[in-house]
């Protein structure tokens, strides 16, 4: 742990002294001991949240993020390790980065639980494996980032039918399972009842099986939308699935799945039975969020007050990412672009400054921006902007900054990777 | 006339370098982190240092000036492209205050080094002899 010198720390933040009354949550008021914030979770807005506060706070924040792994490894992207355009170790990022390059401090953990410690601060029980001893780590907050969870589907097995929607393992089974089957064969894919992680990202999915099956000589791929129709890039991949797909993709809107045997998939209508079946069931958020009672919203979702992430019913524990339910788009970006805020608040909290001050909540903007594959060498993107509303008191999409690709192109292919490296950098390195 | 025209272009950009200073100086610690969380939004496709990888332009080493013409620009321009649809995201006050953090600050930096604007200034002194020239075919053709 760092001595930590409040004076020094709020010089540091820039502010008057004067302005500061004495913080009570902090024990740093009393003696050195620094503010310490659990992250758990490592992924884009785990590891963000965690960077931002090292960096922001002059490394006088200490940060400790707990996660069942060593690495991270990112959706984004992991399409590409789905066609063999990118190897696992391109998408795959050790936590030993962010500890060498800014001092996070990273624990091989699931976590069990969170709640008060008698200083008014939190305390967070995890474990280190299965069946063995709970341990705690005190801190003034906690920022849960666990991303999310898949609803259970009857009969599903995902060895035998993949999700591949958390990369890994899943990634590369599908992977594997797509380079075994013959030309000909047929390829099932559901689409998440929204919302979802990635909204383009399931239909980017079926365009990529489907180029994949273009490339062998043929083949079938159904696309099971959960959904009434296509909910994002309509255009784009209606489009993609009518005429450079026409003969493989058969897009089926409003599915309704009851169950899953081996690779065999019921729907309320009908039965398909695949060579290879990708089924990326409707889902919410991390597992601790529902275990700690937080997916208030339609059961699913954590709700958080989008100025600091902080949860609207617990003071001090804040919800970042595809785990909180705010009207912006799940994706590693916006994760990436909502722990920023995060960050900041909580350093605003520990200097005992407001965050809620009208210049602050004026200038609170996110973004989502991403890129699609089409083809194995054309892209589309997607763009969005976020601004507060303060008489909503909610992020609202600024119109004039939607946007979507009207063609997919070869250098929209090649700005994929510009910013897919970018963001990797700026979320894990 | 062209040459108090040019005089005048400096004048402007001194004048508006020490409006930059006032500004930094006299800026309070809450505009200082509203203006740091509001360049953080950049740093998804331009890196944390504003160093950018792969073929996205680098802001690193731009000056304010550059920076806030270009965005305004972008964002007069109104084109179907990422970053012209990105900046239609933020109000003008805000363009300032992202620019100016990119120009100025250090905090994200890691030490990078900036590079000198001199001779771009003269490359802009320049263009700004020809858009002049254009200025005077109009007035004769009128």
């Amino acid at each position: 742990m760092n001595n930590f010198n409040r004076r020094d720390f709020i010089k540091l933040m820039g502010i008057s002294a004067a302005s500061v009354a004495t913080p009570s949550l902090l024990k740093a008021a009393t003696g050195n001991v620094a503010p310490r914030v659990v992250v758990v979770g490592s992924g884009f807005a785990g590891s963000t949240v965690a960077k931002y506060l090292r960096l922001w706070s002059g490394n006088m924040i200490d940060v400790i993020v707990i996660d069942p792994k060593t690495s991270h490894v990112s959706c984004v992207m992991s399409n590409l390790v789905v066609n063999g355009k990118l190897n696992m170790s391109d998408i795959t990022f050790d936590h030993s980065v962010l500890s060498d390059n800014y001092g996070v401090q990273f624990i091989k953990g699931m976590v069990t639980g969170v709640g008060p410690d008698a200083e008014g601060g939190k305390v967070v029980s995890y474990n280190t494996g299965p069946g063995t001893t709970i341990k705690q780590k005190k801190c003034d907050y906690v920022v849960l980032a666990p991303g999310i969870a898949m609803d259970e589907i009857p009969g599903w097995d995902q060895n035998i039918a993949p999700h591949a929607w958390i990369a890994g393992e899943q990634t590369t089974l599908l992977k594997s399972q797509l380079e075994a089957i013959p030309a000909g064969g047929t390829v099932v894919m559901t689409v998440p009842k929204a919302p979802y992680r990635c909204p383009p990202g399931p239909y980017e999915r079926a365009c990529v099986i489907a180029d994949i099956m273009k490339r062998k000589g043929g083949g079938r791929v159904v696309v099971l939308d959960m959904n009434s129709k296509i909910i994002v890039e309509e255009h784009m991949f209606s489009t993609a699935f009518s005429d450079i797909y026409a003969d493989i993709v058969e897009y089926i809107p409003n599915v309704i799945v009851e169950r899953v045997d081996g690779l065999t998939i019921k729907t309320t209508t009908d039965s398909y039975t695949a060579d290879v079946l990708n089924v990326i069931p409707t889902h919410k958020a991390g597992k601790i969020i529902t275990e700690l009672g937080y997916a208030s919203i339609n059961e699913s979702w954590a709700d958080v007050n989008p100025i600091s992430y902080e949860l609207k019913s617990d003071k001090g524990i804040f919800v970042i990412g595809d785990s909180s339910g705010t009207n912006q788009p799940k994706s590693g970006h916006m994760a990436n672009s909502q722990a920023k805020v995060c960050a900041d608040a909580i350093i605003r909290m520990i200097a005992n400054q407001p965050i809620d001050d009208l210049q602050r909540l004026s200038n609170l903007t996110t973004n989502s921006a991403c890129y699609s594959p089409i083809t194995f060498n054309t892209a589309t993107w997607l763009t969005a902007g976020f601004a507060y509303d303060q008489d909503l008191e909610k992020m609202v999409a600024i119109k004039k900054s939607l946007g979507q690709a009207e063609m997919h192109s070869i250098d929209h292919y090649q700005d994929m990777f510009s910013w897919s490296q970018n963001l990797f950098e700026n979320s894990f390195m | 006339m062209k040459n108090i025209l040019i005089t005048l272009h400096k004048f402007l950009i001194a004048l508006m370098s020490c409006l930059i200073v006032l500004f930094s100086s006299h800026a309070t610690a809450d505009t200082a982190m509203d203006a740091r969380l509001l360049a953080s939004q950049c740093a998804q496709c331009h890196g944390t240092t504003g160093n950018t990888l792969g073929d996205f332009d680098s802001i690193v080493g731009d000056s304010f000036s550059e920076l806030y013409d270009e965005l305004m620009e972008m964002k007069a321009e109104e084109k179907n492209e990422v970053m012209h649809k990105q900046i239609q995201g933020y109000t003008n006050d805000q363009i300032w205050l992202i620019a100016d953090y990119y120009a100025n600050d250090t905090t994200n930096n890691n030490g990078e080094e900036k590079v000198d604007d001199e001779d771009e200034e003269d490359e802009e002194d320049e263009e700004d002899e020809e858009d002049e020239d254009e200025d005077e075919d109009d007035e004769e053709d009128d």
